[in-house]
């Protein structure tokens, strides 16, 4: 250990953070990733792993202006579909289930292929490349869809990655690339001293909290970036939203593409060892504890969610019927006040970043990389403003690190 | 769906929950009892199905005795039944959001519910699983699968058996087996035979009454007149065959746990292992009530306090998901747990019955204690049985040294569950009910936490997997 501070302390060993951690590190900057517990333990490790580059449909269904803003985050979605395409490579692996076989958003009846179809104008605006099936061609592009199943918009570039393997691998090569990594370690405490962040991490024992200096910080706590924001003294409009998934026993490939529906809860896909991932936004229960959500419990499932969710797929892939659910689980997912990524510096705490909200599976790559050019090198290739934390500088205006 | 609301409901119906039925249909609650099996008993009172009665005896008195009071329970009037119906998720009253439990269940007749003021847990145990080279073969299998065969079917599982591990069990069925006329080919302990008979004389020298203890020494005796071969300080360290079982590889134990010596090979078609139980704690842990790492009492069981409370409001534990103690403390504590829950509802219980069974299950607990200290193998046996090649899932076919080395490449992990995140044992069917210990240990090991830091891997909903055609729509 030297007494120079860290170039950045990331505080989360989630997707987000550990990304963050091998792009920075990759930059040959000093790195330090806190968690409070090991890695990959929420939502990176608890989600559905789609790599869903469409609008979605939680974003469609709720009227025209929220598909527009929805929209507006297709860049980042292009790069997101090259970086997934290139993380195997880029880590040094050779397989980590990552596969962009193509996807479909599907439709049962008039009104959701209109849906289809105003999704489908914005996003060749934005540059995906999508289309509309029906027919013969949806039927022998996807034999196992269901009757009731009348047409789907195509994503060639759609896919899933593998939310088991993917941050772990992210960790190794970030190990490689110098970077530490403490587990078991909760940040309570942050605050700039002479120009460097000082960072207070537990569990307060015989020593009691250790202290680390860095010039940034880096919030990628996710769902609790609201909490981690306010140990600097910062609101952070993020809020944690409960969600269940489902996992089949394994059976032989055949279904190579990501189905989404648009006009219902569900996404449904098939991974490498042969098990189905059902899921698509159905929701679970908080815990409580003293009247508060308690988010550091694993959130209890809802039965009515579990039944919903898999009548859904039944309907959408009959041939889910043979199949037994082995697995529901539930996880926590940080949502922002506008559904938009929060994704830059703190203008009220120089050298304080965020990076959360929307699909931060799909797009984590993307933040984490985004992040590593705005703190390395102090400017992003791709314009990423109107993602910054500033459009809530009115709710920080009497607050202040 | 059921509307229903019961105010006691009672998961399984061993000697446990049999024991908190009774209690419960004489203060006349309105109580449902839940089990996986068509008739009542449970493990130990096992039934043949209807017409396939005969030979009973040959299990001994006890077990008839059993029988007909499991089906005298199932008789009582106020007690609701579901047999042949397994539980698959579980909400708290917390959980689910009202001020009842939610069991989901599922049987021949679909998906179903049951809402309960307060839940009895009385869900027992299974062999304990031992991996070592060749365990995953056809016709290796526990000594209580054995003596299951033999109670469900009236047959044994193969020809030639060969019983190996620790356990008194053991003893009992070889004796069982002898009275169907097919003593097992050798009888194998890991003690040494000092220790063993100690723990034979032991209930006879005054530290009291254990009915298993007795049972086992009187099954001893009957073995060696009868000439079974029965070995002490020895183990089975593999079993090889192409389709299934052929020979049983036995080797001597050293002092310090370890194989040591010349391997004998013993031909066999069958292989029972008993090195103890592993309590069938999922759904008190998917409930998220405390556990205690009790290695030789059933790995992980659920802490109680006095009256067989679990540390979740309204949840009662009963018998082996408490720590493996066998039928009479199952019976002790599964009155205990459902007076305390009668009480608990406001039902006036007698003091004096209440104080009656709270000494009973603290008697019992005693032996139980006693018990497993007897039965335990040498320390560091069956990890020595396991090299780098033995599956430890046999799900997801995982082996010790894929999990060792997902361990070494991966210096950030530190539970067992973070590790079937990784590797996947315990990813399959079985939910890691087979390899959740093995991998804790090795987690524990290579880490050099400690087995309570890495916990087992964490049970999901559903606890047994459910057909996906149950939850098809009646339109789709
Ligand atoms: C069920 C479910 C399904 C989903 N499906 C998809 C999908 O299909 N596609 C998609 O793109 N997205 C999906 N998501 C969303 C996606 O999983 C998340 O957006 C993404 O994983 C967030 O990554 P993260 O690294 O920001 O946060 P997380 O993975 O939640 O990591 C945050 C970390 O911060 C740590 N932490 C918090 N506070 C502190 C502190 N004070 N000190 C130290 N550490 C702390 C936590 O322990 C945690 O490890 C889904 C989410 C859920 C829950």
């Amino acid at each position: 250990m030297t007494d120079q501070p860290w170039d950045a302390a990331i505080i989360g060993g989630g997707l987000v953070g550990v990304a963050t951690a091998f792009y920075l590190s990759q930059r040959g900057a000093r790195v330090l990733v806190l968690d409070r517990q090991e890695l990959n333990r929420a939502a990176s490790g608890q989600n559905a792993g789609s790599l869903h580059f469409q609008i979605e449909q939680r974003l469609v269904s709720h009227g025209e202006a929220m598909t527009r803003q929805a929209a507006t985050i297709l860049p980042l979605i292009r790069d997101a579909i090259t970086r997934w395409g290139g993380i195997t490579e880029a880590l040094g692996e050779t397989d980590l289930d990552v596969v962009q076989h193509g996807g479909l958003m599907v439709a049962e009846n008039a009104e959701q292929i209109a849906l289809l179809e105003s999704k489908l104008a914005l996003e060749g605006e934005g540059g995906l490349p999508t289309r509309i099936i029906d027919g013969d061609e949806l039927r022998s592009m996807a034999p196992y869809l269901g009757p009731k199943v009348i047409a789907a918009t195509h994503c060639p570039v759609e896919g899933h990655g593998n939310p088991r393997l993917i941050t772990a691998a992210l960790a190794r090569a970030a190990l490689r690339a110098r970077a530490e990594i403490r587990t078991w370690s909760p940040v309570t405490g942050l605050r700039r001293d002479g120009g460097v962040w000082r960072i207070e991490s537990g569990p307060a024992g015989d020593g009691g909290a250790r202290i680390d200096r860095a010039r940034t910080v880096v919030n990628a706590a996710g769902a609790w970036s609201r909490e981690v924001a306010a140990l600097a003294g910062l609101h952070l409009p993020v809020f944690p939203v409960a969600l269940s998934m489902n996992a089949t026993d394994a059976a032989v490939p055949f279904i190579p593409l990501l189905i989404q529906h648009v006009g219902r809860r569900l996404s449904l896909k098939q991974m490498r060892e042969g098990n189905l991932l059902i899921g698509g936004g159905w929701s679970a229960r908080f815990e409580r504890a003293e009247g508060a959500f308690d988010t550091l419990r694993p959130p209890a499932p809802r039965l009515e969610s579990i039944r919903g969710n898999l009548a859904a797929a039944l309907t959408v892939v009959p041939a889910l019927a043979q199949r037994t659910l082995l697995r529901s689980w539930t996880g926590i997912v940080g949502v922002t006040a506008d559904q938009l990524p929060l994704l830059g510096e703190m203008p009220e705490a120089p050298g304080f970043f965020v990076a959360t909200g929307g699909s931060a599976f799909t797009l984590g790559l993307t933040y984490a990389a985004l992040l590593a050019e705005m703190i390395d090198a102090g400017r992003t290739s791709m314009d990423v403003s109107i993602y910054a934390p500033d459009r809530f500088g009115h709710i920080n205006m009497f607050m202040g690190a | 769906m059921t509307e229903a609301i019961y105010q006691v409901a009672i998961v399984g119906a061993g000697p446990g929950g049999l024991a908190a039925a009774r209690e419960c249909a004489a203060a006349g609650a309105r109580a449902v009892v839940i089990d996986e099996q068509e008739a009542p008993g449970g493990q130990i009172f096992r039934q043949a199905p209807r017409g396939f009665s005969a030979g009973a005896e040959r299990f001994g008195a006890g077990y008839v005795e059993g029988v007909v009071a499991a089906n005298e329970t199932r008789a009582l009037t106020g007690i609701d039944w579901r047999p042949d119906t397994s539980v698959w998720g579980l909400l708290t009253p917390g959980q689910s959001g009202s001020d009842h439990f939610r069991l989901a269940t599922t049987s021949s007749t679909g998906l179903d519910e049951i809402v309960a003021e307060r839940l009895i847990l009385a869900t027992g145990c299974y062999d304990m699983p031992v991996p070592f080279p060749g365990w995953t073969l056809p016709g290796v299998m526990g000594a209580g699968a054995v003596q299951a065969f033999m109670k469900s079917q009236r047959v044994l599982p193969g020809e030639r058996v060969v019983l190996a591990g620790s356990h008194p069990l053991l003893l009992i069925v070889a004796d069982q087996m002898l009275a169907f006329g097919k003593p097992p080919v050798a009888v194998i302990f890991s003690q040494r035979k000092s220790r063993v008979f100690a723990m034979l004389r032991r209930p006879l020298t005054g530290l009291g009454f254990s009915r298993l203890l007795m049972q086992a020494a009187a099954a001893l005796g009957r073995l060696l007149r009868a000439g079974v071969p029965i070995r002490f300080g020895s183990a089975v360290v593999a079993a090889q065959g192409r389709d299934g079982v052929e020979t049983a590889r036995v080797s001597r134990i050293s002092g310090d746990g370890r194989p040591e010596g010349a391997e004998e090979r013993v031909g066999c078609d069958t292989v029972g292992i008993g090195y103890g139980f592993t309590a069938s704690a999922e759904l008190a842990r998917l409930a998220g009530a405390e556990m205690r790492w009790a290695p030789w009492q059933g790995g992980w069981v659920v802490a109680h306090d006095d009256g067989m409370r679990a540390s979740v409001p309204a949840l009662h534990v009963a018998g082996e998901i408490a720590g493996i103690g066998g039928a009479h403390t199952a019976v002790a504590e599964g009155r205990l747990a459902a007076l305390t829950a009668l009480g608990d509802l406001g039902l006036t219980v007698s003091a004096p019955d209440l104080r009656r069974a709270r000494r009973a299950s603290a008697q019992c607990r005693r032996f139980a204690a006693l018990l497993a200290e007897l039965s335990t193998p040498p320390e560091g046996l069956l990890r020595s049985l396991q090299g780098p090649d033995t599956i430890i899932c046999r799900c997801e076919g995982t082996t010790r040294g894929e999990i060792g080395a997902t361990l070494g490449g991966n210096p950030f992990l530190g539970t067992s569950d973070a590790v079937k995140l990784l590797a996947r044992p315990g990813m399959g069917a079985c939910q890691a009910r087979y390899c959740g210990r093995s991998l804790a240990e090795i987690t524990a090991e290579v880490t050099g936490r400690s087995l309570e830091e890495v916990g087992p891997p964490r049970v999901r909903t559903p606890v047994k997997p459910v057909p996906l055609s149950h939850f098809r729509l009646p339109d789709a």
